[in-house]
């Protein structure tokens, strides 16, 4: 996987990923049901865990350079993901060589960020603490848009300005959850 | 006030990680020692997390929107597929019905309209000679062995046998197994007997319409639905009635 495909992953464009995700969505389909022999709603369910896995170990920084393509890589994860599925279900599942190497692949993201309570009080919050806050903190936060990014789009004059936006919005958000919560 | 302005700006740089050597060493003894600012930390910290789970959470909503919009144009394309195959399919079927119309046509009315004439010869005990083999005759005639039965009657009228409606027979048998020519020959002899003219005509026409000769199986039939004593002449009329 060249560099070019980690920055552009890494930008978070819908856009971007979405081509990819559509690019690999029908060979991944086609190798699973051979190899693994998953129905379509199974297909369905890993590949968009492998995508979002796939997504998340670039944003994070556990991936910063690849020799293998983003397609192998990407199946490793699907690889990763299957055999769990199976494991979870009892069934066995045909092993299928994939030349990448299964520890640099993080599969934990999905414990790691499902939904709690005092998220969905910070989504409420986030929905009434007003412009600039909400966008900063979006890009930020959601899309992983760097602080120079967030300066231009916003018409700051420094990434020092964007950080400190940021920073204030952010206490300005956790004031407003804690207002809720207690 | 500046000391407190600096504390927050390290906090700032210490969340998005950019502080670093003796800067990062020298905060994080700061937090050891001042529990406020350890829990102030942690706080912005699972701030952080909750928005970065929202972001995932935006994220998976947004695949699966995806995973839908793919799972829609992928059936969109499949049905095109499917569309265009019997597009394909209705068009050659067009070509092919103005192009074949005859021969499809009165194949299917062949099909429709033909059942063999049943066995109405009564057997009288034991025979034997030629009778015998008119009765194996018309045994594998009954089991649908039309070549058998073809060359069992045949044998049965070489050797004189006088049963006219061996002929008709014969003929339906050689119809059955393609040998038209000698079927027409047979019709038009069994048709000489009174009693089965009416068979011999109607399968006649059934023949013609077999071999594609339309303007005989017209005539014929024509006649046979003129004629409202005979036995098919509704059959007749109705297959008028279908025929191109």
């Amino acid at each position: 996987m060249g560099t070019s495909t980690l920055e552009e992953v890494k930008k978070g464009d819908r856009q971007y990923l979405k081509q990819l995700y559509e690019k690999y969505r029908k060979e991944f389909g086609q190798w699973a049901a051979k190899h693994y022999g998953v129905d379509d709603d199974t297909t369905a369910e890993i590949y968009q865990k492998t995508f979002i896995a796939f997504y998340y170990n670039i944003k994070e920084g556990k991936l910063t350079q690849m020799n293998s393509s983003e397609k192998t890589y990407l199946f490793a994860i699907g690889k990763n993901l299957l055999r769990e599925y199976f494991r979870a279900s009892e069934k066995v599942a045909e092993p299928l060589e994939l030349h990448v190497n299964l520890e640099d692949v993080d599969c934990t993201i999905f414990e790691k960020y499902e939904l709690e309570d005092k998220q969905k009080a910070v989504r409420q919050m986030l929905s009434t603490i007003g412009e600039p806050c909400r966008t900063v903190l979006e890009m930020f936060y959601f899309h992983d848009h760097n602080l120079k990014t967030i300066a231009a789009a916003m018409n700051y004059k420094t990434e020092q300005i964007a950080a400190k936006r940021k920073f204030i919005c952010l206490k300005q958000l956790r004031s407003l959850v804690s207002e809720t919560l207690n | 006030m500046a000391r407190e302005d600096n504390i927050e700006i390290q906090i700032q740089q210490y969340l998005d990680g950019n502080l670093s050597g003796p800067e990062l060493s020298a905060f994080e003894q700061l937090m050891q020692n001042d529990h406020n600012l350890a829990a102030e930390v942690k706080s912005l910290r699972q701030m952080e997390h909750n928005l970065r789970g929202l972001g995932y959470q935006e994220l998976k909503s947004e695949v699966s929107q995806w995973e839908s919009d793919y799972k829609t144009r992928s059936k969109k394309s499949q049905r095109h597929t499917y569309l265009a195959i019997a597009a394909s399919l209705a068009i050659f079927a067009l070509v092919g019905y103005f192009a074949f119309d005859t021969s499809v046509d009165t194949n299917d009315l062949y099909a429709i309209y033909y059942s063999p004439y049943p066995d109405m010869i009564i057997s009288r005990g034991e025979v034997t000679g030629s009778e015998q083999q008119l009765t194996f005759g018309m045994q594998a005639y009954n089991d649908k062995n039309y070549v058998a039965a073809s060359t069992l009657i045949e044998g049965y009228l070489a050797q004189g046998g006088s049963n006219k409606s061996a002929y008709l027979y014969l003929a339906i048998s050689q119809l059955e197994t393609g040998s038209f020519d000698k079927a027409e020959g047979n019709f038009k002899i069994a048709a000489e007997d009174p009693n089965f003219v009416q068979q011999s005509d109607w399968y006649r026409a059934l023949l013609y319409l077999k071999q594609d000769r339309l303007e005989l199986a017209r005539t014929t039939l024509k006649e046979i639905a003129g004629n409202d004593n005979h036995y098919k002449h509704k059959d007749a009329e109705s297959l008028l009635n279908r025929f191109k």
